[in-house]
């Protein structure tokens, strides 16, 4: 179904349905616009995109959003079409300020490159100027509405992508401006596609204000750190000062999609915040800076003595997923073929790990990577567990864009309203503690069993006309994609379970929570159905006497630190490998410092599937190395594996650990379910097992924590903006709740669980249940994770203002 | 939040307040009669309310507000009981309707945007209410006074008093 036309004389076609401006791009005719963005519905305000058809001189046809018709002969540059454009032009600057020198929009604005292009020098009309808020309070977006040329771009960009809303047009007619209620500072997601969308300098990056020029600008396109999607970027770097970061252009030639961690939180890698000099260790006499022949020596020297006498299931490791692929294969050769370690766990990916492993088994084949389009093109898109959009915010814009497809249905189900919930066509809300549960019975009728308790759907808090329908739609025709979300901390499989047990129905399942090459470190052999939970106890009993730390710390990043801290005080080795010195870098035997991502080359696995190979693309600190290259160094300086040294095979007999790292330890979660592939076929004791605790009158509230939309990892912990935008630990409860407790928006509240009390800001929400209180940012934060435990979905709380009672 | 709103107005009001949005907040299309609703009860829609609004219908505030300030009808600062309307349309301006809105003021001792002390009356001036052939024209509540003079804008106080 296409339409053929002619542009400017030159014969083309579009789709139907597609614009006069679709097929002059398609002739590469140029159209001048200033409101059109082609990642929203065109409105045509601005007028600047008018054509003529030879057909009907005269009529001017505004092209952005005018479908193109068979026949039309479309003239873009006759005298009537010029001198419109520039009659226009000329209107616009009437309210616009010819401040470009000072604008840090100058060479890249929109308005600028048209009135040099039109070459408009004089301004003719003078208006008395109207009212236009100027906004310099909020964070990281500058709001100078003087500069405003009502385009909508950013109403639009929020409303239909972001789904904010946060700017609107406000008043009427001379008087319009674009601004919040009651002109108040941002309180939004703070993703900056307003900026993205700006055709001029009204809405600017904070960051990149007066730092320098943007024709001075080098683009360097990589991937973001912040998450498993590794949305392309851009470094725009000033020689080798990195100074923002925008999104490359997409196929129709409009900015990518980028969310706060990618467009703000670039200086967590630039900003040097605590990248150490150089390594140091530390022994009896305190800490040291060595150099790092020393250190290495040490790490090499202890690593070889504890592996040898203890047998290389005495050395656990913890990888953040930020080494490259072809340093995940190093590391994998090092430690689990050299060492003989069997323990390659995360952290931060701990929960991306476990429902990848536990699709793994499930299946009869691995998943197959969905891709962006993938998700696109489904009928039916089913997310369990919620968070997944506050995991990865791209799907964000993303789900919208599927949402305003025809006969979308986005499901979700959920303990707790995140982001698509509240969106979704089909929300299904499941009483904290329950969400293992219910996913196992609802797995269990669509399979056709019985479930002792039947399908109790009230029990579990559940709308019994909701649940027909989400079982008609599983049932039906349509293609569905499944997303499968983690909780932070519980370790339920029942989730997994349900998306396996729909394979032969699903085109798509793609496990969500991945960290940066997440997916790519499970490609070379990272798979282990073992986490850090389990390393923990075998450290509390003795069996593992090393732990290794690739980027991730334990202290921060795993509930009760008190226990975590004693448990690292028994270890005999310590090496913190980490391009940050976090908590745990104070504490280990050895530190050495890394470099990031951006700062080496190699291939990373998006957890959408799509393989990319990076280059170098900024200087890393003088005194830090890759991981690959260290891993090599170490292994170098050990010679012999520590197998072939005498001793050992009495030391495996002794750990209790079996010699092959294949083989899970007994106890794990992979020897209940049989190892095989195909399903578990009872799990209904181990979806009890990951509920929460019931509520006491001492402590009323359930407390679920939840992933935090500006990132919990540990990048992301570095960046000073996402940090401010977090503000500290997080509490958010229903507003009845809030009201019942006469609390204020925002204020610092005190949450006490029976393992700890911590303060915390407030806010609250009109959609959660009664009785439930989400804890946002929690990781990075000792006191929130003390507040929590392992391997809970929620703990009971008090929330009040005075201390924990 | 609500705690202000009930300072602001009194719980009987926003108990009238909550019904209105709850009648109405499945159904976010329906903003604008819910804002017209809650507007006949606590005469103006602050910022406050708007954002409760807002909140309660989980939807953006920065909407409520863009469709507030977009109606003449709805009024941001406080009204009072009765809101003197003066017609300034072409018609009413050049039988002196700039005149008796200043009478008007002068009477009543307030300026636009201002409410009387006592909380009965508030003058605002409006764009042509279509009764030309009555001009000048003033409206006080739900009263239309037409062919009126700046002298006689006493006995028409006191008449929409009464």
């Amino acid at each position: 179904m296409y339409v053929k036309l002619k542009i400017n004389g030159i014969e083309t076609t579009v789709p139907k349905g597609g614009t006069i401006l679709a097929a002059a791009k398609a002739a590469s005719v140029y159209i001048p616009t200033l409101c059109h963005d082609p990642r929203v519905a065109p409105t045509g305000a601005c007028r600047l995109c008018v054509v003529e058809d030879r057909r009907r001189p005269g009529q001017l046809i505004p092209s952005c959003f005018t479908p193109a018709r068979d026949g039309m002969d479309i003239v873009t540059d006759s005298p009537v079409v010029t001198a419109a454009i520039r009659e226009q032009l000329k209107l616009i600057l009437i309210n616009h300020p010819l401040d470009c020198p000072v604008c840090d929009k100058a060479g890249e604005c929109v308005l600028q490159e048209l009135v040099i292009r039109y070459g408009i020098v004089e301004a003719p009309y003078t208006l008395e100027a109207p009212f236009r808020p100027v906004d310099r309070e909020s964070p990281l977006i500058e709001r100078d509405m003087t500069r405003c040329v009502l385009c909508g771009r950013c109403v639009r960009i929020c409303a239909e992508l972001q789904g904010k809303g946060e700017l609107e047009f406000m008043r009427r007619g001379y008087g319009t401006y674009v601004d919040t209620d009651g002109s108040r500072a941002l309180d939004c997601d703070f993703c900056g596609l307003c900026i993205s969308a700006c055709p001029v300098g009204a809405l600017t990056d904070k960051l990149f204000k007066n730092t320098t020029r943007p024709w001075k600008l080098e683009r360097r396109e990589t991937a973001c750190l912040h998450c498993g999607l590794d949305c392309r970027i851009y470094l725009n770097m000033e020689g080798e000062i990195l100074r923002r970061v925008t999104a490359p252009p997409d196929k129709d030639g409009a900015e990518e999609l980028l969310c706060v961690r990618g467009r703000f939180g670039w200086r967590a890698a630039a900003g040097a915040v605590r990248r150490p000099p150089g390594p140091w260790l530390r022994d009896a006499r305190g800490r040291r800076d060595a150099t790092w022949e020393e250190a290495l020596d040490f790490a090499s020297r202890r690593l070889a003595e504890i592996a040898g006498e203890r047998g290389g299931g005495a050395v656990a490791v913890l990888t953040a997923d930020l080494l490259t692929t072809e340093e995940a294969a190093v590391a994998r050769g090092f430690f689990r073929t050299f060492l003989g370690s069997h323990d390659i766990a995360s952290l931060q990916a701990a929960g991306y790990r476990r429902l990848m492993d536990q699709l793994d088994r499930m299946l009869p084949s691995p998943p197959p990577p969905a891709s962006q389009e993938d998700l696109l093109a489904a009928d039916v898109l089913l997310v369990l567990g919620g968070g997944a959009a506050e995991w990865h915010p791209v799907l964000k814009p993303l789900i919208n864009r599927y949402r305003q497809g025809e006969g979308k249905e986005l499901i979700v189900i959920s303990s707790w309203p995140d982001y698509l919930f509240e969106r979704a066509t089909l929300p299904v809300a499941v009483a904290p503690g329950h969400l293992e549960g219910f996913m196992a019975e609802l797995q269990a009728a669509l399979e056709g069993r019985e479930v002792a308790s039947g399908l109790d759907a009230s029990r579990r808090g559940i709308d019994v006309g909701r649940l027909a329908r989400l079982v008609s739609l599983l049932q039906g025709q349509g293609e569905i994609a499944v997303l499968v979300v983690p909780d932070l901390y519980a370790r339920g499989d029942a989730r997994a379970a349900l998306a396996a047990s729909l394979h032969h129905r699903v085109q798509r399942i793609l496990p969500l929570g991945g960290q940066f090459n997440s997916r790519g470190a499970l490609s070379a052999g990272f798979a282990s159905p073992r986490d850090f939970q389990d390393i923990l106890a075998d450290i509390e009993m003795g069996r593992i006497r090393s732990l290794y730390l690739i980027g991730e710390d334990p202290l921060e990043d795993f509930p009760d630190p008190q226990r975590v801290r004693a448990a690292l005080s028994r270890l005999d080795l310590l090496i913190c490998q980490a391009p940050y010195a976090t908590t745990a870098a104070e504490a280990a035997h050895v530190f050495l410092p890394t470099v990031l991502p951006w700062e080496k080359e190699g291939s990373v696995l998006a957890v959408t599937g799509q393989r990319r190979h990076l280059r170098k693309v900024m200087t890393a600190p003088p005194g830090a190395r890759g991981d690959g290259e260290i891993l090599e160094e170490l292994r170098r300086m050990m010679g012999d594996p520590p197998a072939n040294l005498p001793g050992r095979v009495a030391a495996v007999g002794e750990t209790g650990s079996s010699g092959s790292p294949a083989a899970p330890p007994p106890g794990s979660p992979a020897a209940t379910a049989a190892g095989g592939r195909g399903f578990p076929e009872d799990r209904t004791s181990e979806a009890n097992a990951v509920g929460a605790e019931a509520p006491s009158p001492a402590f009323p509230f359930l407390l679920v924590p939840v992933p935090s939309l500006f990132g919990d990892g540990l990048v992301s912990r570095q960046s000073p903006e996402l940090a401010g935008l977090k503000g500290g630990l997080g509490v958010v409860m229903n507003n009845d709740d809030f009201a019942a407790l006469n609390l204020k928006d925002r204020e610092t509240v005190w949450v006490a669980t029976p393992y700890g009390a911590a303060p915390a800001r407030v806010r609250a929400l009109a959609r959660i249940r009664p009785g439930t209180a989400l804890l946002l940012h929690a990781p990075g934060n000792p006191e929130g994770l003390s507040l929590l435990r392992s391997d809970v979905a929620a703990v009971p709380a008090a929330i009040g203002r005075k201390e924990a009672p | 939040m609500r705690n202000e709103l009930v300072e602001m107005f009194t719980e009987e009001k926003m108990t009238a307040v909550d019904a209105i949005i709850e009648r109405h907040r499945d159904n976010p299309g329906e903003l604008l009669m819910v804002l017209v609703e809650v507007q006949d009860i606590t005469r103006y829609l602050p910022v406050e309310l708007q954002r409760y609004i807002a909140w309660r219908m989980g939807i953006p505030a920065s909407r409520v507000y863009g469709v507030a300030s977009f109606y003449s009808y709805f009024s941001l600062a406080p009204r009072g009981r009765k809101v003197v309307k003066v017609c300034t349309g072409t018609a009413c301006y050049v039988k002196r309707a700039g005149e008796i809105k200043e009478r008007l003021k002068q009477r009543l001792g307030l300026s636009e945007g201002e409410v009387s002390a006592d909380g009965e009356f508030s003058i605002e001036e409006v764009r042509c209410l279509g009764a030309c052939g009555l001009a000048p024209v003033a409206v006080i509540g739900e009263e239309t006074f037409g062919l009126i003079n700046p002298d006689n804008v006493e006995e028409i106080l006191e008449k929409a008093s009464s």
